[in-house]
């Protein structure tokens, strides 16, 4: 048995700092939620968006030039971890802010739900910041385990227990796939680190173990990405939990998953790509075809979002695919960019769907659009710029972010799985487009419970900084920022 | 001695018993329990890895998965019990508003 104790250094605590505060922050509002009385949630909530925006900066100082190991190599800090940080906190505050009506709505006092929200954007931090198994799953589990609860307990109606229910059972299915992988590696290679597994995986690699270990985890990974055919849970998760549940399930646990599946198959499983990537193309073609072809006959507008996050899951899968066929940079930077433009069009139709939302109706379906151009000519100007950057038109950041994916997946010749790609897209055009159509050529349909959105300044801002953004990173910006990406990606490509 | 072989070829018999449980029982707590049985497979494949290698990471993994099934399974049996509480079943065919 070989064992010494990691050194702590001072170091180690300035780069988790993110973490460090989000943690004291969980902590203080489980405290606050014990020794406050009703009423003061307001205080809760502003502490906890001093709180992301703390961890925020200190993600953004964090010294990152040269990737570093700390506590022997459990703590990862670097270009890629700081992209990863960066991007979750931003996207968690976001949301936090477009969150906040519902959660203060509630009867009774709910600092928890705060507690819980910092908890999960924690474990995620952990995750995109690991490079050793242990870490990983700790990360992993810290922010499903909290998802799980956030999803029931926030409004406990029978639909969001049951949604929240089966997220649960194949969540904790999920994990146990991937920590079985997981198992399999560690026993065939005898170390947790994913920088020795890639050296010492290509010595043993017609090991039969190494390669179930291998299958085992991307089908872990599949689940949590929603993969078809491991989708199950999506949809019914997604329509269940309150929308700002749902738009943190589908923007930073993406982020997260992409993030972390491009350290395990670009990195520690690379050498061994012929043995994975012929699952992992699978998984991508069910995916763009399953995921565009069931939106289709979807009327919630939420379920009609969860298939389509399905869809684009296989778009990044490809992006994946491109990373174990060709390795470089360019693949990293392009799934990035398309994670980046995903996360930003989410969260602007989201935000509109929360807008939309009162206590009658909390599940926009496409009745409740039809005519609204005439009430709310901007919302819905918004909401079909979104969809046709979801759809990936031009001159929008869904057109040139599908460009980055299938250029680089040509690159690396999986030519099959672009001309899917391509065919699942003009799928999903009709169903993307209906909504803009009911929008503004529909006559109004008479519904039990309408809706009327009060104007908020804070949505307002969001969507509007949303569709300037995505006009923007479709026109002008692609090229800067990619230039950016590429660099950000030289770390941890293999060439 | 039982090889290391051995011990991962009980081990997956173990996880497909889990699987399995997962896949086609019923009753929430049996589903749960299915999925600490997986979990303890998983913990069975780390020792007997440990056993092999002389290398104590496979050992600290096996206290972490423990106590995070242990997080797992309090936050599972609490939605039960809420379910349970609210309308009496536990059963997953109750399951069924949300569909298509």
């Amino acid at each position: 048995m070989n064992f010494s104790f990691p050194t702590v250094t001072l170091d180690f605590y300035i780069s988790a700092l993110p973490v460090l505060i989000l943690c004291l922050g969980a902590i203080s509002a489980m405290l606050q939620s014990v020794f406050k009385k009703v009423g003061s949630e307001t205080a809760v909530f502003g502490l906890q968006i001093v709180i992301l925006i703390g961890a925020l900066l200190a993600a953004l100082l964090a010294p990152n030039s040269v990737e570093t190991a700390y506590l022997s190599g459990n703590y990862l800090t670097g270009l890629i971890t700081q992209f990863g940080q960066v991007t979750l906190l931003v996207i968690a505050i976001i949301i936090s802010i477009l969150f906040k009506d519902t959660w203060l709505k509630a009867k009774f006092f709910r600092g928890e739900i705060s507690s819980l929200y910092q908890m999960v954007i924690s474990g995620m931090l952990v995750m995109v910041s690991s490079e050793d198994l242990i870490t990983l799953f700790v990360g992993l589990e810290l922010s499903s385990i909290g998802l799980y609860a956030l999803l029931g307990y926030t409004d406990p109606t029978r639909k969001s227990q049951e949604g929240a229910i089966k997220y649960f059972v194949l969540g904790s299915f999920a994990t146990a796939l991937l920590m079985f992988g997981f198992g399999l590696l560690y026993s065939a290679t005898g170390t947790m680190r994913l920088s020795e597994i890639v050296e010492l995986v290509p010595k043993m690699a017609d090991h039969n173990w190494v390669q179930l270990g291998a299958l085992f985890a991307m089908v872990g990974l599949g689940f949590k990405l929603a993969l078809a055919p491991f989708h199950l849970w999506a949809p019914d998760a997604y329509e269940a939990a309150p929308t700002g549940i749902t738009a943190l399930m589908a923007t930073s646990v993406k982020v997260m998953i992409i993030l972390v599946a491009m350290r395990i198959f670009g990195g520690g499983l690379s050498s061994i790509y012929e043995v994975w990537m012929p699952a992992l193309m699978f998984l991508a073609v069910i995916s763009m075809i399953a995921g565009n072809v069931m939106a289709l006959v979807q009327n919630s507008l939420k379920r009609m979002l969860a298939y389509s996050s399905i869809a684009h899951s296989g778009y990044m899968a490809v992006a994946i695919c491109a990373i174990g066929n060709l390795g470089g940079e360019f693949p990293y930077a392009a799934v990035l960019y398309y994670l980046i433009g995903y996360a930003i069009i989410s969260i602007g139709s989201f935000g509109i769907l929360m807008w939309l939302e009162n206590d009658q109706n909390d599940n926009i379906t496409l009745d409740n659009l039809s005519g609204m151009a005439s009430k709310h000519p901007k919302a819905c100007f918004a909401l079909a710029v979104f969809m046709f950057a979801f759809a990936g038109m031009p001159p929008t950041v869904g057109f040139i972010s599908k460009f980055f994916v299938f250029n680089a997946a040509l690159k690396a010749n999986l030519v099959s799985l672009v001309v899917i790609g391509i065919i699942g897209s003009s799928i999903s055009l009709y169903y993307y487009l209906r909504v803009i159509v009911r929008m503004f050529m529909s006559e109004p349909v008479k519904v039990a419970a309408p809706l009327a959105p009060k104007n908020s300044v804070i949505v307002s801002l969001v969507v509007g900084v949303a569709v300037i953004l995505v006009v923007l990173l479709g026109t002008v910006l692609p090229g800067p920022v990619m230039d950016h990406l590429i660099s950000t990606s030289l770390e941890i490509a293999r060439n | 001695m039982p090889t290391s072989e051995s011990y991962l070829i009980l081990a997956t018999i173990m996880f497909g018993c889990g699987v399995f449980g997962v896949l086609f029982r019923k009753n929430l707590i049996l589903v749960m329990m299915s999925i600490e049985l997986m979990l303890n497979a998983v913990n069975l494949v780390f020792v007997s890895a440990t056993q092999t290698l002389g290398n104590v990471d496979g050992q600290v993994m096996v206290f972490f998965v423990i106590t995070v099934a242990a997080c797992e399974a309090a936050v599972g049996l609490a939605m039960v019990i809420a379910l349970y509480r609210k309308y009496g079943t536990i059963d997953t065919d109750f399951l069924r508003v949300l569909r298509g």
